[in-house]
Parts: structure tokens; C-alpha cells; sequence
């Protein structure tokens, strides 16, 4: 009689913490981009200026280049912190722990694995003069009064930073490998998702472009920002994989680094000089989208939307 | 039986929206009165205390939580007790969103009756550094920086942005805490 008795499973509740309490996934990643933000700034200030005593220099904001190493030491230890180490932390709310990976998108491309990562280094450098052509754009909008003195003081501030002549090696961990990787786990492995999940994946490529913009606090450059992001996102879905995006986005930033430590000069251009020629931009958009096109499949789910592996 | 699916069927969903933004504005009225007002109460006697600053931003601060709680509390009645901590938030969200609209519109009406808000709390400090033999210098510097942001309409523009983002995390949290305490425990419906 026991023998014929069915075998009762017990009740799994396969929901993640956040499903199983009613969090809308739009919120958790609209509050957490917020949080992350504030951390990011908290930890990386409190370190520079922590360095600083420590040295006993003082605080002179008009010579940036003498506190240069400290700040931008501060500002890579707030985005480890911050944006990665506790994003990666607060990613467990929405997903149960063996879907971790794929919810991540911290899995390799699973088809064309070679071709997925040549295609994501030939989109970042083709498609530079366009960004360039973007940045040009957005200069001529007009800016209140408030926010271009803000924009003024980031530009700046980034101009003291690159001029301050420290190693190339630091300078590329500081401004490319640590945002490559601490910007693309907040924005493409966990703000996408949480958006992909609400709004679908149009909007949530559009959506956290526009915020991943936003996140730089400089507006006369938040299109170009704003495109990159969403470009970054559109690779990432397509991907299936979060490190195509973290090599672009590394590309992109030591480019800049290494051109300025080649070309200092570049730091003092005027904003007309740095327009591209007409025919330079036009090629840019034609092979970006040609790239796009012919971007090689990769995912496991054609959608991007369902997370949990089909193959165990 | 039928008839009992049908009008299950048939009736809505309870809206949280109404309630939410009613509570959002209503408060906001009451703190921005409670504070500006106050402010220019003691700005009107001869020599400002602190006294009246302390009050204003205590009676402000218990304020600015209680949109989030109020709407939860009154969406609660509609879902007989049954209510997600999420919910709760979203709740709290859209109230806080409405109270730093509604806010940064009293500004505006404050305006109609002579009062800057933007420079009253920097000529109040002002004043009070004036009674207590500060120096007034920086300060000064300060009162001329906030002049010169009130006349740009992006400071306006930025100071709602920034209310409905503050006050969306703060009610956010009081609409979270309102549901732990007076929903149902084992709630999974709302």
C-alpha cells in the first residue's frame, strides 16, 4: 500500500524576494540606479579626502592635477563599491541564486562567441565620429544658466584630471577598466534586466540609455552618452553576454585616455576644432548600422527575455 | 454561483492613484505652510529667533513621511487588509511624487502674496547671523548665488525634479513601513 502512495514534492516558492513581496522590477532599478549613485559619491569622496589628510595635503580644488591620484583613486574604489561589489549584492533581491549567472548575463556568448567580440570592437571604433558628431550637436543646445556652470565645473575637473600627467597604466585602470566593468554590471547585467522585465526590450534599451546619460551629470554631452548606452544595451541583448559591453565601453574610454597622453594638446581643443568631417560622420552611421545588421546571433532565447537556461 | 463569478468578473480592480495623489498634495500644502509659513512669522518680528527655525523643520519633517502612510492606510480599507510590501512602495511613490509637485507649486502661490521661498530661508540665516554677531560675508556671497539661480527657470524646473525624487524615496520607505505594520502578514493578492 505505501509502495503505491505518489511521492509529494514539497511546495517550492520559485519566485525571487522581490517577486514574492509585489516589487515592480522598473522600481527596484529606478531606486537602486539612485542608491548606487549616492554610494558611489559617499565612498569615493570619503576616500580621496581620507587620502588627502592622510598625506597632509591640502585641499586646493583650483590645482586639480596635485590631488588628481587621490580622486581619481576615490572615484575607482566608489565604483568597485558602489556601483559593482553592492549591485552584485543587491541583484540576489530579484533572482534566485542558480539563475544568478544568466540573470547577469555573466556567461559567455553561447554561438560566434569570436565573431560576437569582433563585431563589438569594429562598432566602438566605427562608430566614434558619430558619437563626436553627437557631442558637437549637443553643445549648441541651449542650457540653463545653473546647469552649464555644473557642466563647467565637470569639464574642468575631467581636463585637470587627464592633465595631471600620472602613469598611463593608472589612468587606463582608473578611467576604462573600472567603469568598463562597476558601469556595465549596474546599467547592462542588472538595470536592463529589471527593465526588460517591465517595459520590454525596446524601451528598456532606450530607458537605461537615457539614464546611463543622465548618471554622468554632464548634460552637454548627455545624447552622445545616452546613444552609447543604448548601444551598449542593444550589444548586451544580442550578446547574451555582459562582456562585449564591458570591452566596448573599455575601448571607448582608454581611447580617449591614450589620445590625450599622445596628443595633450586635444585637452585644450575648442569644440568646433573637434568636429569630424561631414563624410567621416556620414561612413560612421552607414558602417554602424551595417554592423548592427550583420551583428552575429548569440543568445540562447532569440527574445532576451527569458533568463533561466533552457539547457541544465 | 454564476451570477457571484460574473460580478467578480465585472468589478475593477481598487486604484491606488487617487488616494495617493490626494494625500501627496494635501500634505504638501500643509508643509510648505507650516514651514514658509513659520519662516515668515519670525521674520516679521524684530529679531528672528531660533526657536521658530527649529519649529519649522521639525513640523516639516514629521510631515513630509506621512503622505506615504496616509495612502497606504487608505488603500488598505479598499483591499480589506491585503497588501504587498512592493505595492506599499509603489504607493508611496506616486504619493511622495505628488507632494514634490505639489510643493514646488506653492512656491509659486507663495510668490503671489510677495514671498520668495528660494531666498526666505537665506534671509532668515542672514538675520540670524546678523542678531548673533556672525559673519555675514559668506553668507552674503550665498544670498547673491540663490538670486542669481531664481531668476533662471531651470532652477525651478530642477528644484520639482529633485522634490519628486526625494520625496518619492522618503514616502517610498513610509508606504513600506505602513504596510509591514498594518497589512495582513500572509498577504500575496495586491
Amino acid at each position: 500500500m505505501e509502495d503505491n502512495q505518489p511521492e509529494i514534492t514539497p511546495m517550492v516558492d520559485e519566485r525571487s524576494w522581490a517577486e514574492r513581496n509585489g516589487f515592480p522590477s522598473w522600481l527596484l532599478g529606478t531606486v537602486w540606479v539612485i542608491v548606487a549613485f549616492v554610494i558611489f559619491q559617499v565612498v569615493g569622496t570619503l576616500v580621496a579626502v581620507l587620502l588627502l589628510l592622510g598625506e597632509g595635503s591640502g585641499f586646493d580644488l583650483d590645482n586639480i592635477a596635485e590631488l588628481a591620484f587621490e580622486m581619481l583613486l576615490g572615484n575607482s574604489l566608489g565604483q568597485i563599491i558602489g556601483l559593482g561589489l553592492a549591485t552584485m549584492v543587491v541583484a540576489l533581491l530579484s533572482v534566485k541564486a542558480r539563475n544568478y549567472k544568466v540573470f547577469m548575463r555573466f556567461t559567455m556568448p553561447k554561438y560566434n562567441t569570436g565573431l560576437v567580440f569582433v563585431f563589438a570592437i569594429l562598432l566602438v571604433i566605427v562608430a566614434q565620429p558619430f558619437f563626436w558628431f553627437l557631442a558637437h550637436l549637443n553643445m549648441q543646445l541651449p542650457l540653463p544658466e545653473l546647469v552649464s556652470g555644473m557642466d563647467d565645473m565637470q569639464i574642468e575637473l575631467l581636463e585637470g584630471l587627464l592633465a595631471a600627467g600620472l602613469p598611463i597604466l593608472f589612468m587606463l585602470f582608473a578611467i576604462a577598466v573600472v567603469p568598463g566593468v562597476c558601469e556595465e554590471i549596474l546599467f547592462r547585467s542588472y538595470l536592463l534586466r529589471l527593465f526588460e522585465k517591465s517595459t520590454g526590450v525596446i524601451l528598456a534599451i532606450i530607458i537605461t540609455g537615457i539614464i546611463f546619460g543622465l548618471f554622468h551629470l554632464r548634460f552637454s554631452q548627455i545624447i552622445p552618452l545616452s546613444v552609447i548606452g543604448m548601444l551598449l544595451a542593444w550589444v548586451t541583448i544580442q550578446s547574451g553576454s555582459v562582456f562585449p559591453a564591458m570591452l566596448m565601453h573599455f575601448i571607448h574610454n582608454g581611447g580617449t585616455v591614450i589620445a590625450i597622453y599622445l596628443y595633450p594638446e586635444l585637452i585644450t581643443m575648442e569644440p568646433e576644432a573637434s568636429l569630424p568631417p561631414f563624410w567621416l560622420v556620414i561612413g560612421s552611421i552607414v558602417a554602424t548600422i551595417f554592423l548592427l545588421y550583420r551583428y552575429p546571433v548569440a543568445t540562447i532565447n532569440k527574445e532576451g527575455v527569458h533568463y533561466v537556461q533552457e539547457e541544465t | 454561483m454564476q451570477e457571484d463569478n460574473f460580478q467578480q468578473f465585472e468589478e475593477e480592480p481598487p486604484s491606488f492613484v487617487q488616494p495617493a495623489m490626494t494625500y501627496g498634495a494635501a500634505f504638501a500644502i500643509a508643509a510648505s505652510l507650516v514651514f514658509y509659513g513659520t519662516l515668515v512669522a519670525a521674520m516679521s518680528g524684530a529679531e528672528p529667533g531660533i526657536l521658530p527655525f527649529i519649529i519649522a523643520c521639525l513640523g516639516c519633517l514629521g510631515i513630509i513621511f506621512l503622505p506615504g502612510v496616509f495612502s497606504v492606510k487608505s488603500f488598505l480599507k479598499q483591499t480589506a487588509n491585503k497588501l504587498q510590501v512592493g505595492k506599499g512602495a509603489v504607493i508611496g511613490v506616486v504619493s511622495g511624487a505628488a507632494f514634490g509637485v505639489m510643493y514646488g507649486f506653492m512656491d509659486l502661490v507663495w510668490l503671489l502674496f510677495g514671498v520668495e521661498t528660494s531666498t526666505l530661508v537665506m534671509e532668515y540665516t542672514l538675520a540670524l547671523t546678523e542678531t548673533f554677531g556672525g559673519d555675514t560675508g559668506q553668507v552674503d556671497e550665498m544670498r547673491d548665488v540663490m538670486e542669481e539661480q531664481a531668476r533662471t527657470g531651470g532652477s525651478i524646473m530642477l528644484g520639482v525634479l529633485f522634490n519628486i525624487l526625494i520625496y518619492g524615496i522618503l514616502n517610498m520607505l513610509s508606504g513600506m513601513l505602513a504596510v509591514s505594520i498594518w497589512a495582513d502578514k500572509t498577504s500575496d493578492e495586491f
